[in-house]
């Protein structure tokens, strides 16, 4: 081969591949960021981004956020709102977010102005574990303003990538009409048409045919990211605080199975840790909701009806019939009382299942 | 600026590139020149502005020294040299050059084990290290040392600042000898593009740009997450831990050297190799002789045969040794575990001398398995931030009560549960999946049974074979470039 011709074949079959993912990147839309719309159907949308762009749309309808992992998805912003006068929520439910997340879009609509008055926190005892942001991860890269980063660079990024599976995902999804998660923008809320039908039909099957309910887990989750956490936490708690925004904590009713993956001792030291910075409701242990299946999609959702025993917990709705084991305020003064109540709430679910 | 960037890739380079060889084409060859030292420095302080009068008072300084000791030998002797004897002048520039990188980059370490012992309590500088600092004061230590030996010519200081800043090599390496260098600048036949050297740059710069963004990239995750953010790892995970930054660093750095390469051969420049495949190595000396190897050239030349090599007898040769490798941890970091990194090296080296005069003979196998794996060893000391970290990460790899299996296989190997064997997510603590052991295996493959980049430029030929891989090569790190990670041995 000609040596000219070997250079300029080089840069035209590197342009055409360039050119060809743009293209397909751009069209398919993978992560959503483009909003191109040539598929309807979202496979897995960026929510980081797509979230923040709305907002940014529509800065002044909303007075209060939902932060939490996805876990809070399935939380209608109604719900709350209708506890509290005046407020309009929108659900800021990320998925795999931590303290990181919270902290970093917490900074960035205080710093733009945006007119939050209430902030609803979900703390995930998973977090424990969890701290930060992996670069490379697409569907949870932020929106470049939060990171004050280039907008254009971003869509770069985007157009640029090689994200096989999300665009087979996305096509087949279109394809086969399946749409097993529905999330609204408007309200930043989700929930799964098809998994509440077959909950409603029959939970015993489906929670036969559910298999995180019918794995065995040991406990490995550890609280290595103490610190990272902790000082996060605060540093939300003073944001909150000297901008007057209504803070409400509390934490993850997590499935039972769930619960069985976490280091017993660095939970009670995360519980604690958490109320040495704020009072909050704890929802997390083995009680009467979280150890039964009917109550999740799978042992990491909680339904929607879970959500309202929550909200009538803190808001302390009568009208509402809570189990009298789920959820308990803490704070500093009362939290070696509530540990000792877990150990025992533990003690007594281990010997139950043994 | 970095090469892994699209603002290097797809502006600085096409630009730099062309305006060259046009300049040249009309017979501009000093404006040329001119034009290639600008863009250095305009790719130097793309990072970071403030440092440019650093890298530009060093030149100077070292111009006029290098200058003042190749003239020395003339009969009608002049300024310093009237003055001053030749090796004072030398002594002089080699004092300066060594003060200036320790000023920036040993001040603290020295202050804070000063405070350490003295019980004093002196305030750090916290200054900030101006990039490739260490390269370009061990270029113009090694510049000095041979004007002193009359090795080199005398070329003008645009020449001069060429030999130093030339942007493919002026941040990490390879580094390079002023009469390697200095006759290539100057050479009217290669101020002409030579589609050859084009396709051979093009070639090398891909495999490169893989190594790094694909490969080494991929490793850095595991690496970054085992050392610096998790805080307790069990077994699989630690080996996991040191065997990602041993493989990170070798395609960071080869990657790194093989772009270099490549875009130099863009502009007909020919730069020393810097790596031959160092994990194939089947001993500590053999190691050496295949990883960074323009360093450990500068370190044989200009620090060990000065101090005597191994013509003063044996125990001054082991001294030599040793003196010689932990100056060498000591360059790349301002740290006592580069200095133990040395240490390691420099007594690794003087058992195998030890082993090799007494003629005991191993199997190649154990052999190779005993040095890749103090190299790997050695490395967690070079890695880690803190003792506490590579104490982390060594008593893990040797820890037999911390074995966590993928859960998938409890159902195979329930049995030893009853030897503290746990189930469950054994690479959680390194954001590390299955995924992980199949990349350190293919890792290990690369290294140990392809052709390094040295050889397959040697191989190429213009066919599709290479026109396929040169191109799968570019184009899948392309696809990669959305991150900004730097290269490792830009710290050093």
């Amino acid at each position: 081969m000609v040596i000219k011709k070997w250079i300029k074949l080089f840069f035209l079959i590197s342009s055409i591949i360039y050119f060809s993912v743009f293209l397909v990147n751009y069209i398919i839309d993978p992560f959503g960021v483009f909003n191109s719309k040539f598929f309807e159907k979202e496979f897995q949308e960026n929510e980081r981004f797509i979230k923040v762009d709305f907002l940014e749309k529509n800065r002044n309808k909303f007075n209060g956020l939902m932060f939490g992992s996805s876990r809070i998805g399935t939380t209608p912003p109604s719900l709350i709102e209708s506890y509290i006068p005046n407020s309009k929520f929108y659900n800021f439910t990320l998925s795999s977010a931590n303290f990181y997340d919270y902290e970093k879009h917490l900074a960035y609509f205080i710093k733009e102005k945006y007119p939050i008055k209430y902030l609803y926190l979900q703390i995930d005892i998973e977090n424990m574990i969890r701290y930060g942001a992996v670069e490379s991860d697409y569907l949870r890269k932020p929106h470049p303003y939060v990171n004050n980063k280039s907008l254009f660079n971003y869509y770069l990024s985007y157009l640029g990538g090689f994200f096989p599976s999300n665009i087979i995902g996305k096509i087949r999804k279109n394809i086969n009409d399946l749409n097993p998660t529905v999330s609204i923008l408007e309200t930043g809320n989700w929930y799964k048409p098809i998994k509440d039908k077959a909950l409603a039909e029959s939970c015993e099957e489906y929670i036969k045919s559910e298999p995180t309910f019918n794995t065995k887990y040991n406990r490995t989750i550890d609280y290595s990211q103490r610190n990272k956490n902790i000082e996060a936490l605060k540093r939300i708690k003073k944001m909150t605080d000297i901008n007057g925004i209504s803070l409400i904590v509390f934490t993850t009713p997590h499935n039972k199975n769930m619960m069985d993956k976490f280091i017993i001792k660095d939970y009670f030291l995360f519980l604690r840790d958490i109320a040495s910075i704020t009072s909050y409701y704890d929802f997390s242990g083995y009680n009467s909701v979280t150890v039964n299946n009917c109550n999740y999609y799978e042992f990491s959702h909680y339904h929607k009806e879970i959500s309202k025993l929550i909200s009538a917990k803190i808001f302390n709705d009568q009208s509402i019939i809570i189990p009298s084991d789920f959820g308990h305020f803490v704070n500093k003064e009362n939290i070696d009382l509530h540990i000792d109540m877990l150990k025992h709430q533990i003690e007594s679910y281990l010997i139950k299942e043994n | 600026m970095l090469f892994n960037s699209y603002e290097f890739i797809f502006i600085f380079l096409p630009i730099v590139f062309f305006v060259y060889f046009y300049l040249n084409s009309r017979k501009l060859t000093e404006a040329a020149k001119g034009f290639l030292v600008f863009s250095s420095l305009f790719f130097y302080s793309y990072w970071e502005i403030k440092y440019l009068p650093i890298i530009l008072a060093s030149m100077l300084f070292n111009y006029l020294i290098g200058t003042t000791l190749s003239r020395s030998n003339e009969d009608n002797k002049k300024g310093l040299n009237k003055t001053f004897s030749k090796k004072s002048i030398l002594i002089f520039g080699i004092a300066c050059n060594i003060s200036l990188l320790g000023y920036f980059k040993y001040a603290d370490f020295f202050i804070e084990n000063f405070n350490l012992f003295a019980d004093l309590n002196i305030e750090l500088l916290h200054l900030l290290l101006p990039l490739a600092i260490s390269f370009f004061t061990f270029q113009q230590i090694a510049y000095l040392v041979d004007s002193y030996k009359c090795e080199t010519k005398e070329y003008d200081f645009l020449n001069y600042a060429l030999f130093v800043t030339f942007f493919p090599q002026l941040i990490a390496g390879p580094i390079v000898h002023h009469k390697e260098m200095m006759p290539q600048f100057a050479n009217v036949r290669n101020k002409v593009r030579n589609y050859r050297n084009i396709a051979l740059g093009l070639f090398i710069f891909s495999i490169g740009l893989f190594k790094k963004v694909v490969i080494a990239d991929t490793f850095a995750v595991w690496a970054n997450n085992g050392f610096d953010v998790a805080t307790t790892l069990n077994f699989f995970e630690a080996w996991a831990t040191s065997l990602s930054y041993t493989f990170q660093l070798y395609f960071d750095f080869s990657g790194y050297c093989d772009m270099a390469i490549g875009i130099a051969l863009l502009f007909n420049i020919k730069l020393p190799i810097n790596f031959n495949s160092p994990y194939k190595a089947l001993n500590i000396q053999d190691f050496w002789r295949r990883w960074h190897i323009t360093l450990s050239r500068f370190l044989r030349d200009y620090i060990y045969i000065p101090l005597g090599g191994n013509k003063k007898g044996n125990l001054r040769t082991y001294n030599n040794l040793m003196a010689t490798f932990i100056i060498g941890g000591f360059w790349h970091g301002a740290g006592w575990t580069f200095l133990f990194w040395g240490f390691l090296h420099g007594l690794a080296l003087s058992i195998h001398r030890v082993w090799q005069s007494l003629g005991f003979k191993m199997w190649t196998w154990l052999a190779w398995l005993i040095t890749f794996n103090f190299v790997n060893i050695a490395w967690i000391f070079f890695r880690a931030k803190e003792w506490e970290d590579a104490i982390k990460v060594l008593s893990s790899m040797f820890s037999f009560n911390n074995i966590v299996l993928p859960e998938r296989l409890q159902s195979i190997l329930v049995f030893l549960s009853d030897y503290n064997v746990e189930f469950g997510l054994w690479a959680q603590n390194i954001s590390g999946t299955n995924q992980t052991i199949v990349f350190i295996f293919l890792g290990l493959i690369l290294v140990l049974f392809f052709d390094n980049s040295t050889q397959k430029i040697n191989l190429f030929k213009f066919n599709k074979r290479y026109l396929f891989l040169s191109v799968i090569c570019f184009a899948s790190s392309i696809l990669s470039l959305n991150k900004v990670s730097e290269f490792l041995y830009f710290n050093f």
